[in-house]
């Protein structure tokens, strides 16, 4: 329970306590993906909100869920629900039932059309002669299928597209993929570090990769960094990481050889050297490989970044 | 062990996905499905029932839905896919209604609790509801849109406007079952078929009835022709061979018996003790015995040979001796009849079937006009020929379908008329089919179509008491019949004529699809506005909206492929008889109704699934802390 902004960016950092996922926590993430889905309420007069978590605490450990600050055992799923529990249980009179908000409609309809493919699926299945089970799933909690094979199958994990783990490459063939191209791409980048000009591999080579867009959320501070020129790769490789730091260092080197910028630019640089110079910090902090990735795409995108902007200059 | 789970959301779920199993092949559009199995045979169907109950379901909510269609069935004999359409929309509804506004009036521990019970309050009102107001609102808002086709217009002549009406709806059902190529030529057949069969009784449909309760014993499945061979012939066809040598006959009225026990007594069954030479002086053996039986078995041959008798009827399987006294005297043995056919054969003929073979009265005897082997089936089957015979007089006795009637009629029967003489010849049909799944399909729509009809013309009483009847008659109806009978306190002598006091007037037809869901969704909105503004309780309003909207799905998916043409449907109100979407039966429509508004409130009370390693004893009920009534599987 927050009672204002402040107080949720306080929760930035590396791990986004809120996620299920190992998540950045930077100011865009949280205002992105929890903040708007806040539920708001009145206590004494007072505005606060609540943000929905993932947390192990409740036994929705793979759906958001929001804790009730009154009563600390109770979790819901649906902020509606939530709602009128606040308005019922807690006196919170300011919450009647309100037809749902555009971004709750667009969840609702969300989750009405995976249930509806869900269903298709499954229909098609007992077709084909799987067997309809009499349990459900322990992930998602859709009824399970069972083959000739005896073996059980749940539509909705192995099949469509779960919203979290499009991007692990450990259960995605497609993330893998992104991620050998990164790789390869990276093999590339370490010879023209070395040089001032960085004109090789990495420029050219990544518009050309199609790599699968990720989650914004992601990288979003890669996305804030290198949005204005280039989609932000997918997962640059590890060996990446001790080019990217010797990049670091060469970079300021490079900018104050132009004086002659005109403001903006030169604003635009300094901004994406700020978020280069905390990201290496960063970086020679991380313990997880998740976050080091992440880290090496930001600096990857902000040495491109820096690059287009002093051709720009020239 | 239990699983736990949380039900509400799972109702929809496993409807949902049995919607999207029958989805494909609902309405004109429709496809079939082809169903194999390890053995190689394949077979494709329409048909609602056939495809749910051909897939393999665990889980106990699938099984109970399938179960409530496959009764719903049986009595409508159509609506499967509708059915299933229609609960999942209505879930879908009270779902959104109940998530809406949960009561807060009783204290739940969740609020999931909470809206499982506004769901099931709503599900009771909506039942409510429909028995309460349903057919009224059906016959006077409705009804008037359709045709009353008469059961005496339709037993007028063979081709009168009646007739063609009924041959536009029995063709319309075998479109949407069997097809477009034959549904033209097995309507005809279906027609001639009951113009031979209508002139049993003056009753209306009881002729329907009979054929609906005799349906096994009358038609006969044959593999390995096209359907457009399929036929009637004369007289019953009885499905076994003759045990004798058939001699030649000359021409006078055959006389037959049936028996229904052993002729000649059986030596030595198991656990029989048979006690030879006891109290005599001389000694006695089992040869002497059986020389004894043959001895009686001679005296009851020539004795049946005195009567006249040269036909001769069994249920089991009769010696050898018998067998060959029966050549020796000339008379033709059939053996191993089955129940059915020998049930109808003596209610076409008027004979008791013997019990005692000593004692032969002429109430026993049948007479034929013919007998004669029939070969049913291509040469390389086994030849297995039938017989078939046939009644010139039939004395019906009222007391033989006692078992059979609705109670209205047993007063109709009881007050005016004991027995009946009719003439009657009766006329089997004679099914073809491509392969033994296709034919046993075939049989299977014809025997849903009489079942359609018999609901078409059946009269539905309007009084209070019946109409709580029929809430225990509409979706379990298969004993129903029993169950009527024995609650005589219901029987009035007002009731005497049940036409006159129908609300809802029997072989009401209408324009097929959508144009019923259409009128009784406009019905069920203007009955919501008018309660609102007459400030009446509130019971109504919610949910005949929520029944309204509900309605919608069918035609829906009915004009999925042309989503124009649905809203052309919806804004015309007057009778669209121009429209060729065929003909639909209106009280088979009532009765899905209220079969789905009785399965989705037995839906709503289940609350927990209990998994249990070993059967359960039925006496044994495990009880659990939920409120409500709980489903046990077995695993």
């Amino acid at each position: 329970m927050f009672c204002d902004m402040e107080s949720l960016l306080a929760c930035v950092g590396s791990q986004c306590i809120f996620c299920t996922g190992k998540e950045l926590a930077n100011i865009s993430h949280l205002s992105k993906k929890h903040l708007k889905d806040a539920v708001y309420f009145n206590i004494n007069n007072e505005e606060k909100f609540v943000v929905a978590c993932f947390c192990k605490d409740s036994k929705w450990t793979s759906r958001s869920h929001y804790h009730c600050p009154h009563c600390k055992f109770r979790a819901f799923t649906r902020s509606a629900v939530f709602k009128k529990h606040l308005k019922s249980k807690h006196g919170d009179e300011d919450f009647e039932w309100e037809p749902p908000s555009e971004a709750e409609m667009k969840v609702i309809q969300a989750r009405r059309e995976r249930q509806d493919k869900i269903s298709k699926l499954m229909g098609d299945y007992l077709l084909k002669g799987y067997k309809m089970l009499g349990d459900c799933c322990d992930v998602c909690g859709t009824i399970l299928l069972q083959d000739r094979q005896q073996k059980k199958y749940c539509v909705s994990c192995q099949e469509l597209d779960s919203d979290i783990d499009k991007d692990n490459p450990a259960l995605n063939a497609q993330a893998a993929l992104s991620q050998v191209r990164e790789r390869q791409l990276a093999a590339q980048s370490p010879a023209p570090s070395q040089t001032p000009e960085l004109n090789g591999g990495p420029s050219n080579g990544q518009p050309s990769v199609s790599v699968p867009q990720p989650r914004p959320e992601h990288c979003e501070g890669a996305a804030a960094g290198g949005r204005a020129l280039l989609p932000p790769p997918a997962v640059p490789p590890p060996p990446a990481a001790p080019s990217t730091t010797a990049l670091a260092p060469t970079r300021p080197a490079v900018c104050p050889q132009n004086p002659a910028l005109r403001p903006v630019l030169q604003e635009a640089e300094e901004a994406v050297l700020t978020k280069l110079r905390w990201a290496t910090t960063q970086l020679q902090g991380a313990a997880s490989l998740e976050a080091s990735i992440q880290l090496c795409s930001l600096i990857t995108s902000c040495a491109n970044s820096l690059r287009s902007l002093k051709e720009l200059s020239q | 062990m239990c699983s736990f789970f949380c039900p509400f959301m799972s109702h929809g779920s496993v409807v949902g996905v049995l919607e999207a199993v029958i989805l494909r092949s609902f309405g004109p559009e429709g496809g079939q499905v082809l169903f194999t199995r390890d053995t190689g045979q394949a077979m494709l169907s329409r048909s609602g029932t056939h495809i749910l109950r051909a897939l393999h379901l665990e889980h106990p909510l699938a099984r109970m839905v399938v179960e409530c269609v496959w009764k719903h069935s049986t009595v409508t004999g159509d609506g499967s896919k509708t059915f299933i359409l229609l609960l999942a929309s209505l879930l879908r509804k009270i779902h959104t209604t109940a998530s809406r506004e949960p009561h807060v009036s009783h204290s739940y521990n969740s609020l999931e609790a909470a809206e499982a019970a506004t769901a099931r309050h709503l599900a009771d009102k909506l039942l409510a509801f429909a028995l309460k107001e349903l057919d009224d609102l059906i016959a006077m808002e409705v009804a008037p849109h359709g045709r009353c086709v008469s059961w005496e217009d339709f037993t007028a002549e063979m081709h009168s406007p009646a007739n063609h009406y009924v041959q536009k709806l029995l063709a319309s059902f075998f479109h949407m079952r069997l097809g477009y190529v034959h549904c033209a030529f097995i309507s005809e057949l279906t027609c001639e078929l009951l113009n031979h069969w209508k002139c049993i009784d003056n009753l209306p449909y009881f002729a329907l009835q009979f054929l609906k309760d005799n349906f096994p014993a009358i038609h006969t499945p044959v593999s390995g022709f096209p359907i457009t061979s399929s036929r009637l012939i004369e007289g019953q066809v009885i499905h076994r061979d003759f045990a004798t040598p058939y001699p030649q006959t000359d021409h006078q009225p055959i006389k037959a018996v049936v028996f229904t026990g052993y002729l000649q007594p059986r030596l030595l069954n198991t656990g029989d003790v048979l006690e030879v030479g006891c109290g005599g002086t001389e000694e006695r053996s089992i040869v002497d015995f059986s020389a004894w039986t043959e001895r009686s078995l001679q005296c009851l041959i020539a004795n049946l040979q005195s009567l006249g008798v040269s036909v001769l009827l069994s249920v089991v399987k009769q010696s050898a001796a018998v067998l060959a006294l029966a050549t020796q005297a000339e008379m033709c043995f059939v053996d191993c009849v089955s129940e059915d056919e020998l049930s109808l054969f003596a209610q076409l003929s008027g004979a008791t079937p013997i019990s005692d073979c000593w004692r032969i009265e002429p109430e026993h005897i049948a007479e034929l006009t013919f007998c004669r082997p029939i070969l049913l089936g291509p040469h390389r089957y086994e030849n297995m020929p039938f017989f078939s015979l046939t009644c010139k007089a039939t004395h019906l006795h009222a007391k033989n379908y006692l078992g059979t009637i609705h109670t209205s009629h047993l007063q109709t029967l009881v007050a005016d008329v004991f027995i009946i003489r009719v003439k009657v010849k009766p006329y089997s049909l004679i099914i073809c089919g491509s392969g033994e799944g296709q034919t046993d399909q075939y049989a299977c729509a014809f025997q849903d179509a009489i079942r359609m009809l018999f609901t078409t013309w059946e009269p539905i009483p309007a009084t209070g008491t019946t109409a709580a009847k029929r809430t225990v008659q509409s979706d379990k109806r298969t004993s129903s019949y029993t169950h009527v009978l024995t609650d005589s306190s219901t029987c009035t002598s007002s009731n005497l004529n049940p036409l006159h006091k129908c609300v809802l007037q029997p072989g009401c037809i209408m324009p097929a699809g959508g144009t019923f869901e259409f009128l009784l969704h406009h019905a069920l909105l203007k009955l919501s506005h008018s309660c609102s503004a007459s400030n009446d309780t509130n019971i109504g309003v919610p949910v005949s909206r929520l029944l309204a909207s509900a309605l919608l799905s069918v035609p829906k998916q009915i004009y999925s492929h042309s989503p124009g043409q649905f809203l052309q449907t919806r804004t015309r109100h007057n009778a669209i008889f121009t429209q060729d979407m065929g003909l639909e039966s209106v009280s088979c429509k009532y009765e899905l109704l209220l079969a789905v508004l009785q399965c989705v409130t037995s839906l709503l009370r289940v609350d927990t699934i209990l998994r249990t390693h070993t059967a359960l004893h039925t006496q044994s009920l495990a009880d659990t802390s939920w409120e409500s009534t709980e489903d046990e599987a077995e695993n």
